[in-house]
């Protein structure tokens, strides 16, 4: 685990619940103040050792409010979704859905992801999702190469999975119309949900 | 009683095998399904990174779309979008103000839930698995299979509600034990293998699929069986690339799919397991 900080003084008030915690509570419904320590979650969790921040220093952190340290980890890009952490966890906290919560603001925010190409992997997911109403795999690898410049690495799996035929080499449309009305709707409520 | 079944993205490109096998599989055993017409992509393991709302939205307006077509009940095979839609109902559920907004936006109100299931909730059933039994056309019982169901069946447990022990499961080895085909204890049944990060981590990857084929080979199996397009994918090439460096790794990742349709008879030639690329056939005829 690669140490992400100095050992900073911080200015706690016992009892407090932090800003930042407060507002994940109230737009994601997970309460980081359950947590009691446990570990069971960073004990399940199968990215540890390449995470900057285990699942049970991130709740920590976000308890405290320590909101850039956070979104300055690269842990939430790692987190795979497996739910061990969240299924394991006797608190109930919902670590999984911290971790969504931090990306979701993270990506808002505009913070300089610590994972550059998983994040870029999911926005051009989301590119193709969008435009094409359904995943298109081979469109996906190619955007993500131009986007990280690492086409020799993408390119060795698609190759390998277009000999199979495992991989489409045309895109499908699948009610692309209906999809784009679905994001323009959604970004819209949002939106509205913020300012309120 | 039909099942509107979701063939979705992935079954259509990397997992058309998986598809394919499972079509044949219904058919034997009689299970009548219809592919869902209107639907789109569910937002699988991509779109929850950026807004929970939209993750949330595209599975429901899925659903809408099944009981548009008739239906109260959907197969959903991949373990990504079984997933997704099951999260999706829990939280739209657990949440009035979320259920308002998105009835709204996808013009839809469910009266009552669609029943979102797993080929291995269906097959697993008592009638069913006695069914397999009575239709065994093929002895496999040579094979040691380890079952593998990943993550994203089972967890979290509270809102999936896979019928079945989230920590051990069992289903699939009941229902290749009732074909003939002999399954092995083992402890990384429901570790993650790392999927999605497969393009951009592949060093993760790596190391997780890696732990999980030799724990399933140090306990006796000699093939692998899964319920995912993305686990088969994932755990079939990566030994192509630990080879590629050198190691000796030949444990073919068949679906349970594949395995039970070959046990009931259907020959490998309507198969499509030339698609893997660990080479199965082999461990497939008894000597
Ligand atoms: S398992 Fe839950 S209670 Fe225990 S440390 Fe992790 S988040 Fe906290
Ligand atoms: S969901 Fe993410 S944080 Fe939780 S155990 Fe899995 S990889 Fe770790």
């Amino acid at each position: 685990m690669t140490q992400t900080a100095d050992p900073r003084e911080f200015n706690l008030i016992p009892g407090h619940i932090s800003e930042f915690a407060s507002s994940i509570k109230a737009l994601h419904g997970v309460d980081a103040n359950m947590c009691f320590q446990c570990r069971k979650c960073s004990s399940g969790c199968p990215l540890t050792e390449f995470m900057d921040m285990t699942p049970v220093q991130v709740i920590h952190a976000v308890r405290l409010g320590l909101k850039d340290e956070v979104l300055n980890t690269n842990t939430y890009w790692l987190c795979v979704a497996c739910g061990t952490c969240t299924a394991r966890c006797p608190q109930e906290t919902g670590l999984l859905k911290v971790m969504d919560a931090l990306a979701n603001i993270a990506i808002r925010e505009g913070i300089q992801p610590k994972e550059p190409d998983i994040a870029a992997f999911y926005k051009s997911g989301l590119f193709i999702i969008k435009n094409f109403g359904m995943m298109y795999e081979t469109g996906v690898a190619g955007l993500l190469s131009l986007k990280t410049g690492n086409l020799g690495r993408d390119a060795a799996l698609g190759i390998r999975m277009l000999k199979k035929g495992k991989l489409e080499v045309f895109p499908h449309f699948q009610n692309s119309r209906e999809m784009k009305r679905l994001f323009k709707k959604v970004a819209k409520k949002e939106r509205e949900l913020a300012q309120s | 009683m039909k099942y509107a079944l979701f063939n979705s993205c992935s079954l259509r490109a990397s997992g058309k095998d998986y598809y394919q096998s499972l079509l044949r599989l219904f058919e034997i055993v009689g299970i009548e399904t219809e592919e869902l017409k209107n639907w789109i992509c569910c937002g699988s393991t991509i779109a929850h990174n950026a807004s929970v709302m939209l993750a949330d939205t595209l599975p429901l307006k899925n659903l809408a779309e099944v009981q548009k077509q008739g239906s109260d009940q959907i197969i959903v095979p991949c373990t990504a979008c079984y997933n997704r839609f099951k999260v999706a109902q829990y939280e739209d559920e657990g949440d009035s103000r979320l259920k308002r907004e998105i009835e709204k936006i996808i013009d839809h109100k469910f009266e009552k839930p669609v029943s979102v299931l797993h080929p291995l909730e269906i097959l697993s059933t008592d009638e069913n698995l006695s069914k397999l039994k009575s239709k065994v056309r093929r002895d496999l019982s040579h094979l040691t299979v380890a079952s593998y169901y990943g993550c994203l069946l089972v967890r979290p447990h509270k809102e999936t509600g896979f019928r079945d022990d989230p920590e051990y499961p069992m289903s699939m080895d009941r229902i290749l034990n009732a074909v003939g085909i002999k399954t092995t204890d083992w402890s990384h049944k429901v570790d993650c293998c790392g999927g999605s990060l497969s393009l951009t981590r592949p060093d993760v990857v790596l190391k997780l699929t890696t732990k999980i084929i030799d724990d399933a080979c140090a306990c006796g199996a000699t093939a692998i069986s899964v319920p995912c397009s993305f686990c088969q994918l994932n755990l079939d090439v990566r030994q192509d690339d630990l080879n590629r460096l050198g190691g000796n790794y030949h444990v073919p990742i068949f679906y349970f799919s594949e395995l039970l349709s070959l046990a009931l008879g259907v020959p490998e030639s309507e198969l499509m397991l030339n698609k893997h690329f660990v080479e199965g056939e082999k461990l497939l005829v008894k000597v």
